[in-house]
Parts: structure tokens; sequence; C-alpha cells
């Protein structure tokens, strides 16, 4: 059920099953694949690309570019900004922030043209973590809750929660402080 | 909607197809855009420029001459690029920067609305001429990145830089001089 309040633009495709709340925005050239959930007041930007069986939880935003693969969830009031790459069956909590071009790796084997199955290892985004533009977040990986990663990181391990990381491979540079916790 | 029923839609003669252009927009001679570009009000292009497909461009964009906009630019509007700029697929200008004359971006360079030392938004980025961006580089608002530079991939400026300085890293460090033949504008 698309509801009635919901602005689609003219070129924006959007396929059957697809739900989308009230106040909700779907920008031009955004392209929604079937059984997608979107909630209210959320904004889908432009030229977006959204795989089937999505979740994407009330005042959530996606904007320009992204890459949403299959069976992603994600919670109420999140931001993901441009060029981000959310890898398939994916989660991600309430109030989590996305920087610019954010990349997510969902498995440690390439199994191209190999005889193994390709084993799916998402990362898990924590309640109100913050990741900064142009990280590379690798399977597996669970970011904790309200963890600050800086830019340009690349994350291999599991992080510890209201500690800020940086660096390639990111490193601990200690606890956040008291008015930067939600 | 399906793609068939979008024939038509807003393309102006001999662009690509399905843009999303603003009544609005000014280009200068020898323009060419590609497809499925979306172009917001109030954006200025000058002569000799070349937009290829799935651009954004929003708001108070002015674009000088001589320049190549590849694939997947994003601009978030009130930026100025200069002349013979060059942004490779996937570079993203945030709002407030200032790009001068001669600049190279290779793929995925992104621009950060955000000022660090200050941590408010709103800090404009100034970036001088002449410099070269490797893949992935990221800059943080409210720093000025001189002249004649060159960045290595995936580093992450966040300070003010110097002149003719090859810089490397998470965050950048100078690990050398640029020499005279290094500079990608001079040939």
């Amino acid at each position: 059920m698309i509801h009635e309040s919901v602005e689609i633009a003219k070129t924006a495709v959007v396929e059957d099953g697809v739900d989308i709340g009230e106040g909700s925005k779907i920008m031009h050239g955004a392209y929604i694949s079937t059984n997608v959930k979107i909630g209210k007041n959320c904004f889908i930007g432009y030229n977006t690309i959204i795989r089937p069986g999505v979740v994407i939880g009330d005042g959530s935003h996606v904007r320009s570019l992204c890459f949403v693969a299959e069976g992603v969830q994600m919670g109420k009031n999140c931001k993901i900004i441009q060029l981000s790459n959310l890898c398939k069956d994916l989660v991600i909590e309430d109030d989590v922030f996305f920087g610019t071009g954010v990349l997510t790796c969902d498995t440690k084997k390439i199994s191209h043209r190999r005889n193994y199955k390709p084993l799916g290892e998402p990362p898990y985004i924590c309640r109100g973590s913050r990741i900064g533009s142009g990280v590379r977040i690798n399977p597996g990986v669970k970011i904790a809750e309200c963890s600050m990663i800086d830019a340009a990181s690349v994350v291999t391990r599991d992080t510890e929660p209201f500690c800020r990381y940086r660096g390639t491979p990111a490193r601990n540079l200690g606890e956040l402080p008291e008015d930067e916790r939600i | 909607m399906k793609y068939e029923d979008m024939s038509g839609y807003e393309s102006v003669e001999d662009f690509g197809k399905y843009n999303d252009i603003s009544p609005d927009f000014k280009h200068g001679e020898k323009f060419h855009i590609g497809s499925f570009n979306i172009i917001l009000h109030d954006v200025t292009v000058g002569n000799n420029v070349d937009i290829q497909h799935h651009t954004l461009l929003k708001p108070g964009t002015v674009i000088g001459n001589d320049c190549y906009i590849d694939s997947y630019v994003l601009t978030s509007g009130s930026c100025k690029i200069g002349n013979n700029v060059i942004l490779r697929y996937r570079t993203v200008i945030a709002r407030n920067v200032t790009i001068e004359d001669n600049n190279f971006f290779t793929a995925g360079v992104k621009t950060i609305y955000l000022d660090h030392s200050a941590q408010v938004t709103g800090g404009g980025l100034l970036i001088k001429s002449g410099s070269f961006f490797g893949d992935n580089v990221i800059i943080m608002g409210g720093i000025t990145v001189a002249e004649n530079c060159i960045f290595g991939a995936n580093t992450f400026i966040n300070k003010d830089t110097e002149p003719m300085g090859v810089y490397v890293g998470t965050p950048a460090k100078r690990i050398r001089d640029v020499k005279e033949d290094e500079l990608w504008w001079r040939k």
C-alpha cells in the first residue's frame, strides 16, 4: 500500500507489493523493487536503488545514488548519505548515521568460480553509531552502540561502545565525551 | 511507472535522454550532457563543458570553462568550480566549497561539509589551483588546500596543507616535495 500523501517523482520506478508510509518522498530516478517496506516521513534520494525485501524504518533518509541490497533491515531515524553501499542482510539499528560513500562488505571469501558456497557475513550496526565518509566495514564486524568511526578508516574488528576509532585498520582513540552520547 | 513510459521526459535536443533539467539552467558553447542527469534551479555552466550520466547538480552550483564532469558526480549546492577542472566518477562536492583552476579529482574524491576543528557545520572549503587528488581522498570542511599538491589514494585531509607537497595517509602527512614535471596541468 502506498499512502496518498507520498510524493513519487515522474521517473521513479516503484514495483508491485511496496508499502510506503505517510509523508514519504521518492525522488527522480529512484528504483524500488518488490516487497519493500518504507515507513513514515522517509526520503529516498535521486537514482537510489533499493532491492527486494528491504525494510526502512520511520523517518529514515536514504540519499542520492545509494545501493541497498536484498534483505537490509534499517531502524528508525537513520541517515544514509550519498553513494553508500549497504550489503545483503545488513542490520542497522535506530539513529545510525552513514557518511558519504560508506562501503559494507558481506563475505570473507570471494566464491567466484570456486566450489564452496558463498557465506554471507554482513556487519551489524548498533544504535546511535556514526560512520564517517569513505569508511569500509569488513564482513562480520559489529559496530557497537554509539561508536564514532572517523573518515577514510577501514574497520576490521568489532568496536567497543562509546569509543572513537580512526585509521587503517581502525584503532581506538578513547571514549567519547558525555554530550556526544545518546 | 516503467521505463517505456518515460521517453521524451524533459529531454532537450542534442542532449541525452531522461534528463530532469530546470528551465533556468545556463550553459555556454560546446556543451554536452549525457542521460539521466538531474540539474536543479540556479545552476550555471561555462563553455566547452562535458557532463556525463547520472549526475546531480543542486542549486547554486557554478562551473567554469573547459571542465569534465564524469558520471555519478554530486554537488550539494552553493559551490564554485573554476576552469579546467576534471571531476572523475563518484566525486562529491559539498556545500560552500570553492575549487580553483587546474584541479584533477580522480574517482571517489569526497568533500565534507562538517568543519573538523570547530565540529560545526557550515565551514567552507577552499581548494587552490593545480592539485591532483588520488582515489577516494576525503577532505574535511573549513580548511584550505594549498597550490600544486599531490594526494595519494585514500588520504584523509583534515588540516591545511602547504604548497607543492606530496601527502599520503590517514590523516594526511607530507612525505616529500612535488617536482616540477609531476604537475599534471603543465603537460
